[in-house]
């Protein structure tokens, strides 16, 4: 085999020029644009009818029907009335609805939280979804306040599922497993299973936010 | 350079490797972070399928008038109107078809219709300020709209935002996700702003910044800017 110095050697310009633009569109070439902070002033842009409910009629796919409280809390144990929380979701049977909006359920909401920052999301509980590790029953999260320069995004859990084989729960560090799981509410009724979960953005609870890596 | 690429060529501060330094999540000049930005770093992850998967977006039903500020009410709205269009691409240069943005804005005196809005400038009884479209099958999209006002905020003494419009873009995965501010060229407010000053990077805070753009005018009508926005592709990491 033939050693070559360049990976262009001994091709003509016009081949090299060619590769070049191949490798420039193959490679990761442009910067992302840069994150800002939703800022206070954004019910009116996002939310416009007031949040967008996950379940918005009786069509609805399989499922247990729950509801998730709690409240997006800030460093000093403070309220924050200007979050929005948007989430997307699973059906009962695991299944994404990816194809077509369904009119009753689609597997993703938004909710902004009330001025004690608490927030009340009415949803079906996600099956163990079809992946290619089964992942225990989760909600996706972002959340957005003023005051959040990054996109913040995380997943919560429930505490009456097997989430001990979850793969992406296996990734964060166990200490703080916990943040991420929503408790069980002795309140519940036999229609509505009622959980609860609380956004600590910091402080010794600080609940933990990901990043995908490569 | 054998051809002109019209997306790549249109702006030479585009090129450059990817170490994207988004902003920290405490950035002490901008107050609110101070108790609000998470103190530990993001925890890093394989993500799944739910991040890589997102619905038909058919929560808004999108119509004719609802990327153009201007025609949302009886009369016409004050102030310059102008086009802000541009488009969605991941940052492979892979446009991203069919996102969902939605705008929201200031009126031209700096004045949001929210409630929570108590800058003692006029509402615009023919402005509300806010508004969506779907990129096409290319990542283009448009808007026609009012040039926001400057106004002042509480962070700090005589504190003013520079004039902005926010963005929130959805793409293709949960997790191609946007959320960002729009700047205005030779705005001398945007070096004293520690929202635009919490990005790092130079190159990506002037990427926040719109350009003008003849070609978008409408002659005698309105003045055209370009605001190209750049995802991570859909299913890897975002930096
Ligand atoms: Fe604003």
């Amino acid at each position: 085999m033939v050693h070559r110095s360049s990976p262009f050697e001994g091709l003509s310009p016009r081949e090299i020029m060619r590769r070049e633009q191949e490798e420039a569109t193959r490679q990761p070439a442009w910067l992302p644009t840069g994150t800002q902070t939703v800022g206070p002033y954004f019910h009116f842009g996002m939310v416009e009818r007031g949040d967008v409910p996950l379940i918005r009629g009786d069509n609805l796919p399989p499922g247990q029907r729950i509801r998730l409280t709690g409240a997006v809390l800030d460093g000093a144990g403070a309220p924050i009335n200007d979050a929005l929380l948007e989430i997307w979701q699973a059906d009962g049977r695991g299944r994404f609805h990816t194809e077509r909006a369904e009119p009753d359920f689609d597997g993703f909401g938004r909710f902004a939280t009330d001025a004690d920052g608490a927030f009340t999301i009415d949803t079906l509980k996600p099956g163990v979804s079809d992946d290619a590790l089964p992942a225990a029953p989760h909600l996706d999260v972002h959340l957005f306040a003023r005051g959040v320069l990054h996109t913040l995004f995380t997943r919560i859990y429930f505490d009456d599922e097997h989430n001990q084989h979850d793969p992406l729960l296996a990734q964060v560090p166990e200490e703080r497993r916990d943040t991420l799981i929503a408790r069980r509410s002795t309140t519940s009724s036999e229609d509505v299973v009622t959980y609860h979960f609380n956004f600590y953005m910091q402080g010794a609870a600080e609940t933990v936010f990901l990043i995908e890596q490569e | 350079m054998s051809s002109l690429d019209f997306d790549r060529d249109f702006d030479p501060r585009l090129n450059g490797p990817v170490e994207t330094h988004q902003p920290p999540q405490v950035f002490d000049p901008y107050v609110s972070t101070r108790l609000r930005g998470p103190r530990n770093g993001l925890i890093p992850i394989h993500s799944g399928l739910t991040e890589r998967t997102a619905p038909v977006y058919g929560f808004h039903n999108i119509g004719g008038e609802d990327n153009d500020l201007t025609v949302q009410h009886e009369g016409t709205p004050l102030g310059q109107k102008i086009i802000v269009a541009g488009r969605i691409r991941d940052t492979h240069g892979q446009p991203i078809p069919h996102a969902l943005i939605e705008l929201w804005q200031a009126n031209s005196a700096g004045r949001y219709i929210h409630k929570r809005d108590q800058h003692p400038a006029p509402l615009d009884p023919n402005f509300t300020g806010a508004g969506r479209t779907f990129a096409d099958a290319h990542g283009y999209y448009s808007f026609t709209t009012i040039r926001p006002g400057a106004y002042p905020w509480g962070n700090h003494y005589n504190a003013w935002r520079p004039a902005h419009i926010h963005f929130s873009v959805l793409g293709q995965g949960f997790r191609q996700r946007l959320i960002t501010q729009m700047y205005f060229p030779d705005d001398p407010l945007l070096e004293i702003d520690p929202i635009y000053m919490a990005n790092p990077d130079r190159r990506v805070r002037d990427l926040l910044i719109a350009r003008y753009d003849r070609r978008f005018d409408i002659p005698d009508n309105a003045l055209g800017f370009r605001f190209d926005m750049f995802l991570g592709p859909n299913g890897t990491p975002l930096e």
